[in-house]
């Protein structure tokens, strides 16, 4: 076990941003989630290579809110196509092909196609863009990034990370929670307090 | 034995070659683009722009003269343009049938080659997208498409399946990229994390949008890409079967049946399987995947083409006696007579023996696992099943009601070099990503793994027995 | 291993004397049987009538019991260990097959009031009344025809006269139409005659009653002999057996289902007789399996996950119907050819347009608003909301068997005969599936992947 701060001597001027600890195994990292949220934590993470089944427990989150997004897209793109397509077949410039009127109700088969590619386009949009938008992402910047040994997240090895904002970060107190967790290493990440 | 090894003895088998380590599996798949390219890759990138190029004049001549530089003519007016677009859109299907049925059916083994299949989706479409694009003669006016306001007040007509098509391929297209990207953005970030140059880090960081592992990202990620898998999966069905609609709403015989929608959607989904079979088996030699591309994967790949083939076969048959039923004169003198006996009779037996004879090799375990035979039997798919639509279109044109407008079609040297040019762009498309990007889902292949399984024992224990390596998945393929 | 797995030994799965289950059969053998009395009086009253009526009620069971085949052997072919759990129940509902072979009897007895190439005519057959759709839908509705016009405000300005140019009423076809069918008849006697037919008819009942009691073998002698060697040949078997499972079952919805029609067809009409087999019996199994989770006879190894996933496959064969069912429609719909469209007058227009609420309702309640409620994954898990997912699809199943094949009779009337029949012949095959259930283990506790299956979580 190795535990260091990232500028190595103490240093008045720069404060802790973020505490992030290693673990080799997903399992570990699970236990150690546990850990966390049983002490009451509210803004930490876990870093992962893949999503680690069971961790949305192991954390105490909440089911993802992204599916109330995609309805409310799907509604639109449904409502959207027939609006549009009763309007300009039907209303502004009447079409009557094959003995088939322009506009709903009677035309309402030959919309079915368009109908339903808009209704999965724009649900294809929500759920793309309202999962960046629940994420916050893109952000280039994050305290996280200022540690070395997190790029091992997207390769093999597990994190957590506890930022320095929670209301019950202390970096004594946290560091010795990581390690009980049995983190393999946990660093300070620091700033300029400026 | 616990309950998530494999059972050997009901042919169960381990996904990821057993042994191999989370590293391992990073490494294998990121060196590709990380070392210089090897020389088959240069080889093969020469050759597919240089048929980029012919594409490129193909159409700039084409622009200059006209439709007429092509053979269609009375009453051929659709042939081998149409024919290319739904070829190209049916080889697209595959990626995402890969990526999204198979992902909502929890096949695993779909890892190995999901990322490939959705690549291929993509430029697939892109190669299908430029024929109705540039079919329409005027191409300066293909605006007129769009619902766009406009001063003479004219909308499209929406009861017309060539604008359904305009919208069916536009959203596949526009979902396929975002599936696709979606499914990118853990691996760029691997990418960006093991980069050891600025221009790399910049580049790769620039798309990964700062992804940082994070779980209460992966919560809404993992919604995200499972609503995508489940809107995609209707969405390759209505794509496919709007295409059909182009043929299937009119009352020419031989393009009005009411099986057309599922017949097209299997048999887009079976030369998808033979075109993503044919590439992956490139890959894998020329970039040597074969830890991570296993003899596994390509068997099951085999199974499918066998399954979808007998669904394509069932489709003709169904055709076959239906005409045959029906009592009509124009569906009997059609199916019956014209097709194979008819002046394209050389055709319609292209189509039905690579598509409906060949595939049957695959009963036989010694031919689902021997290269060389799936290899030329996908290629041989491919070509049967351009003949599928080659018939379906032309054949069904050159002899309708009238016997006094009935005519052969002959195809010209730019039909030939424009459908050929457009080999030459989705391959180089394909290479470029092969270069530049992950062939295969690291991430995903991680989570398939015995060290993705919370209940796995970690080092200590797997130390003790060496034994238990051999079975490092949670799950057989289901 | 840090958390224990569960593990089938802990249970018999079987039904316990005491349980409501045991000797429910006898119930709806009573049923049946009383159904049965009261469809035999139908016959007395109106034989055309029963005729129809049966082949409505036997389809209602019949299918049933193919899409529980169907949903064994693909069970085997994709290895799935998800369903080994709900496997038996479906066994059970497949087991009954060869009884089909028995109640298709009236109905071979009744061929010439059914087919019309046996000699059948119908009051509303599709060929038949075109010109009460002239008179209904085109005649009153002239005025507003011009759509165009109307919506220009153009029918202030100008006088219907100008719009309406005189014609001659269309002549009668009536005779055109007979002599062009007797020839469309005469063509098919090769295919459609009684002796090929019923030869046709013995080899499906018997391709299937074999693969039933296959599967059934196979599977129950596992329960104790645990030998993988079942296993791997119900899996080898199982490609075959879907193969003959398509082709039978395509030709029989030729059979019994489109040649009542005499010039009517369609090719995809197979798989859309399939399609509703399978989503029906999804319905009635999720129904079972939660009756028999609800006694305690399943004890945990169908639960929530498992519920789950049927619950998305029961929302997928409701996409799948759906889109079988529009493509039908559609094609037929936009092309408008008289042969064809016929079908779709015959339960729009024609039959003094009486079929039109079921037809509407059909989209509603089969395809839309279940459609959109199992969407979410939350109704899928929460059991009650599911059982009444199924509970819907199932009522809508019989609607719509009955709109396929009662508006060939004629205009939409509801008969005691209809609901004797159904009653009759689904309490007969009831009895049967309950009967069987009280002999064997209720979950394949013989079967290799149950352990993977209890131990099943949905990602």
């Amino acid at each position: 076990m190795e535990t260091q701060t990232r500028s190595g001597r103490p240093d008045e001027r720069r404060v802790p941003t973020i505490i992030v600890a290693e673990f080799d195994t997903a399992r570990d990292v699970l236990h150690a989630a546990e850990k966390v949220r049983d002490a009451g934590y509210q803004r930490w993470d876990t870093h992962t290579p893949f999503p680690v089944h069971g961790m949305d427990r192991a954390m105490g989150l909440d089911d993802s809110r992204l599916g109330w997004i995609v309805i409310c897209c799907a509604v639109t793109g449904l409502a959207g196509a027939v609006v549009m397509m009763h309007w300009m077949n039907g209303i502004d410039y009447p079409l009557i092909v094959g003995d088939k009127p322009g506009g709903a109700p009677g035309a309402l088969p030959s919309m079915v196609p368009i109908i339903f590619e808009l209704t999965v386009l724009l649900s294809a949009f929500g759920a793309v863009f309202g999962m960046l938008g629940l994420n916050r992402l893109p952000q280039h910047h994050h305290p996280v990034f200022g540690s070395d040994r997190i790029r091992a997240a997207t390769d093999d090895k597990f994190f957590i990370s506890i930022e320095a904002d929670d209301p019950k970060f202390d970096v004594d107190k946290t560091r010795a929670l990581l390690e009980k967790a049995h983190a393999s290493y946990v660093e300070v990440v620091e700033e300029d307090a400026s | 034995m616990a309950y998530w090894e494999p059972i050997r003895a009901l042919g169960e088998a381990p996904l990821v070659k057993p042994g191999s380590s989370l590293k391992d599996v990073t490494h294998e798949i990121a060196r590709v683009t990380e070392t210089p390219a090897p020389r088959g890759w240069w080889l093969a990138f020469g050759l597919a722009s240089m048929f980029a190029g012919i594409f490129a004049l193909s159409v700039a001549y084409l622009f200059y003269r006209g439709i007429g530089v092509w053979g269609n003519t009375a009453p051929v007016y659709w042939a081998w343009d149409i024919t290319n677009f739904v070829w190209w859109v049916g080889i697209g299907h595959a990626g995402t049938l890969i990526s999204a049925i198979l992902f909502i059916f929890r096949q695993k083994w779909r890892t190995a080659i999901n990322r490939f299949a959705e690549a291929m989706t993509i430029f697939a479409v892109i190669c299908a997208l430029i024929f109705p694009g540039i079919h329409v003669g005027r191409v300066w006016v293909v605006y007129y498409m769009f619902p766009l306001p406009n001063q003479m007040s004219l909308w499209p007509n929406f009861k017309s399946p060539l604008i359904w098509d305009l919208f069916a391929v536009g959203t596949y297209f526009t979902v396929s990229l975002l599936f696709w990207y979606t499914g990118l953005i853990p691996d760029l970030a691997t990418l960006r994390d093991r980069s050891t140059n600025k221009l790399r880090q910049r580049l790769y960081g620039f798309f990964a949008l700062g992804w940082r592992g994070s779980n209460r990202h992966w919560r809404n990620y993992e919604r995200a890409y499972l609503i995508l898998a489940a809107i995609s999966t209707p969405l390759v069905l209505s794509v496919h079967s709007v295409v059909s609609m182009d043929f299937a709403t009119s009352v020419i015989p031989g393009w009005h049946t009411t099986i057309f929608p599922p017949y097209f959607v299997a048999g887009a989904v079976f030369s998808g399987f033979a075109m993503v079979q044919t590439v992956l088996l490139i890959a894998r030699s020329v970039f040597k995947l074969d830890r991570v591309v296993l003899m596994r994967h390509l068997e099951l790949m085999n199974k499918f083409l066998l399954l979808t083939s007998l669904l394509v076969g069932y489709a003709y048959s169904m055709e076959f006696f239906i005409a045959w039923y029906s009592g009509n004169e124009y569906e009997m003198t059609h199916f019956l007579h014209n097709r194979p006996q008819g002046p394209y009779w050389w055709a319609w037996l292209w189509m039905v023996i690579p598509n409906c004879v060949f595939p049957h090799l695959y009963w036989f375990k010694r031919f689902r696992t021997s290269i060389p035979v799936m290899f030329v039997v996908s290629i041989l798919i491919n070509i049967g099943m351009w003949f599928e639509r080659f018939v379906i279109i032309v054949s069904s044109l050159n002899r309708d009601f009238l016997p006094s407008s009935w005519g052969l079609f002959r195809p010209t040297i730019i039909d030939v070099s424009t459908f050929v040019g457009t080999i030459g762009v989705f391959f180089t498309l394909f290479l470029l990503f092969m270069r530049w990007l992950p062939m295969v889902s690291m991430t995903e292949i991680k989570g398939t793994m015995a060290q993705a399984d919370p209940h796995w024992h970690g080092k200590d224990e797997h130390a003790k027995e060496p034994a238990a390596e051999g079975g490092l998945v949670p799950e057989g393929a289901e | 291993m840090s958390t224990p797995s569960k593990q089938a030994s802990a249970h018999d799965y079987r039904i316990p004397a005491k349980s409501p289950w045991a000797g429910s059969w006898r119930i709806a053998a009573v049923i049946g049987a009383l159904g049965l009395g009261g469809a035999a009086y139908g016959y007395t009253q109106d034989a055309d009538r029963f005729a129809f009526s049966y082949l409505f009620a036997l389809w209602l069971p019949l299918s049933i019991a193919l899409g529980a085949l169907f949903f064994v052997m693909v069970l085997h072919v994709t290895k799935a260990s998800w369903g080994v759990t709900v496997r038996r129940v479906a066994e059970m509902f497949m087991r009954p097959m060869p009884m089909f072979a028995v109640l298709v009897i009236p109905l071979v007895l009744l061929m010439p009031h059914l087919f019309p190439w046996l000699g059948a005519k119908h009051p509303a057959g599709p060929v038949a009344d075109t010109s009460a759709e002239h008179a209904g839908h085109r005649g009153p509705a002239a005025a507003s025809e011009e759509p165009l016009a109307e919506a220009r405000g153009a029918q202030d300005k100008e006088p219907a006269a100008f719009r309406d140019m005189p014609y001659a009423a269309p002549k009668p076809l009536e005779h055109a139409e007979a002599r062009e069918e007797q020839q469309i008849l005469a063509h098919k006697a090769i295919y459609l005659n009684k002796r090929f037919f019923l030869a046709r008819l013995i080899g499906y009942l018997l391709i299937w009653a074999w693969l039933a009691q296959r599967y059934f073998r196979w599977s129950t002698e596992q329960d104790k002999t645990r030998a993988l060697e079942n296993t791997s040949a119900a899996q080898s078997f199982a490609p075959g057996g879907l193969i003959l499972f398509g082709l039978t079952l395509t030709f029989f919805s030729f059979d019994w289902f489109l040649s009542i029609n005499p010039t009517w067809y369609s090719t995809i009409f197979g798989v859309q007789l399939f399609s509703q087999a399978a989503l029906a019996f999804t319905a009635i199994l999720i129904l079972v399996t939660l009756g028999l989770r609800k006694s305690g006879i399943l004890g945990d190894a169908v639960n929530v996950e498992h519920f789950h996933d049927l619950g998305k496959l029961l929302f997928g064969w409701i996409a799948f119907w759906s889109y079988i069912t529009f493509a039908q429609f559609f094609l037929t719909w936009y092309s408008n050819i008289p042969d064809e469209v016929a079908f779709f007058h015959a339960r729009w227009h024609d039959n003094g347009g009486t079929w039109k609420s079921l037809s509407l309702a059909l989209v509603a309640l089969h395809f839309f608003v279940p459609f959109w409620f199992l969407m979410s994954r939350n109704v899928k898990r929460r059991l009650p909301l599911l059982g009444l997912g199924a509970v819907c699809m199932l009522v809508m199943h019989v609607l719509e068997v009955y709109w396929i094949i009662l508006p060939v009779y004629g205009p939409l009337a509801f008969n005691f005969v209809d609901v004797a029949c159904a009653v009759g012949l689904v309490g007969v095959y009831m009895a049967a599936v309950l009967r069987g259930m009280e002999d064997y283990a209720l979950v394949p506790v013989g079967d290799p992947r149950l352990d993977r299956a209890l131990n099943f979580e949905n990602a």
